[in-house]
């Protein structure tokens, strides 16, 4: 399930509420659908789904698949809920705490007791800057655990493979956000200078286009320094999600090569034809065979 | 053609006779040049994404870049044949692969779009014109017995070529950029020269030598008499209509798989799927019709309303986003394409009967040539009125669709059995002869062996009645 919480979010969200939910019935959105409130199309079958009541800066949130992603534009805070509904043990408590990024986090562990045969644990964080997000844990102790990943919206398309350009030409690097995330605040491009990050800006060479959810550089009379990894940083409040290309400078040497050698290799072929015919037909000459000679028509 | 009379040599009087020796080599060098012509004009669809991202035109005005190269190709076809008759043939074919690689590489230094259609489309369009008529015609005047052999294993390499080019220009385009891709195809056009370097300089064809010496060249040789009949007016209408149509696919289709959201290499496949299934489609549409139980223009209309029905389906398929569904369609498709393609050709002799079937062609494949030019324009515009290629794929079937129905108004199109020609072909003493003739394809530019087929019964027929000899 992806969710992200906005500070808007407050009045007009409603809980659907609990219950058993069958697979066919995950369609169902809240009333009024928060614009970064979306579903994702699976759902698990056997447990408590909840969609959360959402309160100005604070926004529940909870589901049984093992890991679930969590989007966040704006600090908030941020309600995590686990419902796991046991086994045959029927234990009668067990203690469950939560962990950030592996660790656990202190003072959360709690007793957990079942309740109409579920085990609940819940706490609400406070999420404001970068360092609280991370990897959120719920454990039932030796029991089960859900993962949450809070997270900025990341950038989808990304370019496994190098950009190549030549030396003296243009190259225009792209960036865009799918279009059923959240509008960044702004987008920031840098290059990988060593091992640090250098900003650039709008020069002589560059041309930075902003449009919303893409944005472009354009980098002009490339030459081979200007190879390397390129990052683009999406800005939103909590923090910058980035991703990262690489491009590649090549000069027209590099498929000169294959070229020239296709060249060899059509001349030698021409020749060695051209060849073996006069060779050929000066031995019919001496045998004194006529030509064919086809007339049409 | 009127005039001629068709003298035939005894052949086989050696391993230089025809269906035999040379003649094999001869059909390697057609694989080869046919595939360097044909393979690499289906491939430019993906070329035709790159130039979208790097000119930042519109898909319309990328589009005119292939179609510039396809109806140059089938316009300069009737140059290529006069220059044979003139020159040597060799030469031609020469010249003509000389000529298209010199276009790729100069369009590989393009900086406007311009450059690309005077390179890509003006100049290699000469080159492929100059090169594809002069080899038909070489390997067919090689072989006699086994001429229907010989051509279709040459013409096979269309489709092969086509399935092994889409994945291939792919990784060109990624390695080198299209800049560095097109000077590679430019240096691999070249090896057409060494195709061409494998025809004998004696081979001759001395069609024109005949006809200008009774001075009725240009009447003759394009016989503009057939325009004034209906049958060759409704077949080059149904031709023109197909030719709209056709090459949309092989153009847009990669573009289209992209625009969808499958991957470089996703797309270039969905492309070779049509490769792979026109060659069986050729095969098997010319072993059907061999079987005489249906009438070739019955056939024609089938095969050609099933490939417009499935260039329509093709973007109704990606709209389910599977994959599996886009490869099937794209499958049928190519198989539809390639039989319908066998018997475009195999028509022809029975709209203007044999003797006048040159001219009727490079008269035809000049009309065509602007249905070529237009069609596939007139698509990318469409996709940039509509954000997308449903409306192009749309009409571009049903282009090919009015091209089939167009057909079914043919004059004795209900009957069940096949009508007289306009003409009785002229009578020769060697039925098998009769097929040594230059021919260009006009209908499409693929060929096909079923009209020698087709030819040779009727000759045969007419021999059998006892007809007055040469």
């Amino acid at each position: 399930m992806i969710y992200s919480a906005d500070r808007n979010c407050g009045s007009n969200t409603d809980a659907i509420g609990s219950g058993q939910l069958s697979s066919n019935e995950h369609q169902e959105r809240p009333p009024h659908r928060s614009k970064y409130l979306h579903l994702s199309k699976d759902l698990m079958r056997k447990f408590l789904y909840f969609i959360h009541k959402c309160q100005c800066h604070v926004c529940f949130y909870s589901g049984d698949n093992k890991i679930e992603n969590v989007e966040l534009l704006n600090p908030v805070n941020l309600s995590l809920e686990c419902i796991w509904t046991g086994n045959q043990n029927k234990q009668p408590n067990i203690t469950g705490y939560w962990r950030k990024g592996g660790v656990e986090i202190q003072d959360s562990r709690v007793p957990v007791d079942p309740e109409n045969q579920q085990y609940t644990l819940k706490r609400v964080f406070n999420i404001v800057s970068e360092e609280h997000l991370g990897n959120y844990t719920c454990v039932f102790e030796n029991e089960a655990e859900l993962d949450f990943i809070l997270a900025v919206p990341q950038i989808g398309e990304r370019r496994e493979k190098p950009i190549v350009s030549y030396v003296g030409d243009f190259v225009v690097l792209t960036c865009k956000m799918e279009d059923n995330k959240p509008v960044p605040r702004t987008w920031n491009w840098f290059k990988n200078n060593g091992t640090d990050k250098e900003q650039l800006f709008e020069a002589q060479r560059y041309d930075i286009t902003v449009n919303g959810r893409s944005a472009k550089l354009k980098v002009k009379d490339v030459s081979e320094a200007d190879s390397g990894v390129y990052h683009c940083a999406a800005v939103y409040n909590i923090s910058t999600s980035t991703s990262k290309m690489h491009l590649k400078v090549i000069t027209i040497w590099e498929p000169l090569k294959p070229f020239l050698s296709i060249l060899v290799e059509v001349v030698i072929l021409v020749t060695a034809i051209l060849i073996y015919e006069r060779s050929h037909s000066k031995k019919k000459e001496a045998e004194g065979t006529n030509a064919c000679f086809f007339s049409l028509f | 053609m009127a005039n001629g009379k068709l003298k035939s040599q005894s052949q086989g009087d050696g391993a230089e006779g025809p269906d035999g020796g040379w003649g094999w080599v001869l059909v390697v060098a057609m694989f080869v040049s046919t595939s360097l012509v044909f393979g690499l004009m289906r491939g430019l669809g993906i070329f035709f994404v790159e130039f979208v991202q790097y000119f930042e035109e519109s898909a319309q005005a990328i589009s005119w870049i292939s179609s510039i190269g396809l109806a140059a190709q089938q316009f300069f076809s009737l140059l290529g044949a006069a220059l044979c008759n003139a020159y040597n043939t060799r030469l031609v074919v020469m010249t003509g692969g000389f000529l298209s690689g010199l276009g790729l590489i100069l369009a590989s230094q393009a900086t406007c779009l311009v450059h690309l259609y005077l390179s890509m489309g003006v100049l290699s369009g000469l080159g492929w014109g100059l090169v594809f008529t002069p080899m038909v015609a070489t390997v067919m005047a090689s072989f006699t017995r086994r001429r229907a052999l010989a051509v279709g294993l040459g013409f096979s390499s269309i489709g092969l070529s086509s399935f092994a080019f889409n994945p291939l220009f792919q990784l060109l385009v990624e390695t080198y950029t299209w800049r560095g891709a097109l000077l590679i195809l430019g240096g691999l056009s070249l090896n057409i020269m060494a195709c061409g370097a494998l025809i004998r300089p004696d081979l001759r064809f001395a069609l024109i030598e005949e006809l200008s010496r009774n001075g009725e060249f240009f009447s003759s040789y394009l016989e503009v008499s057939l325009l004034c009949e209906r049958p060759y007016l409704t077949y080059a209408l149904g031709v023109t209509l197909l030719n709209f149509g056709y090459f949309v696919p092989y153009f847009h289709l990669v573009a289209h798989s992209r625009q969808v959201g499958f991957s470089e290499y996703r797309a270039a496949f969905i492309m070779s799927a049509a490769g792979i299934t026109d060659i069986f489609g050729r095969i098997a549409s010319g072993w059907f019709s061999d079987l005489g139980r249906f009438r070739v223009v019955h056939l024609l209309t089938l095969w050609t309303a099933l490939a417009g029905v499935f260039i329509m389906l093709l973007p109704v398929s990606s709209l389910t986003r599977s994959y599996t569904v886009m490869i099937v369609i794209s499958l049928l498709y190519g198989f539809c394409s390639g039989a319908l393609t066998s018997m475009v050709f195999a028509v022809v002799p029975m709209i203007m009967g044999v003797e006048r079937m040159m001219g009727g062609l490079g008269l035809l494949q000049l009309i065509e040539s602007c249905a070529g030019l237009l069609g596939t324009p007139l698509s990318g515009w469409l996709r940039d009125m509509t954000g997308n290629y449903t409306a192009s794929f749309v009409v571009a079937g049903s282009f090919v669709l009015l091209g089939s129905l167009t057909m079914t108004t043919l004059p004795h199109y209900f009957s069940c059995a096949e009508p007289p020609p306009p003409q009785r072909p002229v009578l020769v003493d060697n039925s098998e002869t009769l097929n040594l003739e230059l021919r260009q394809d006009g209908c499409s530019p693929e060929f096909n062996h079923q009209t020698e087929r087709t030819v040779e019964t009727k000759s045969n027929q007419t021999d059998q009645r006892g007809t007055e000899p040469d």
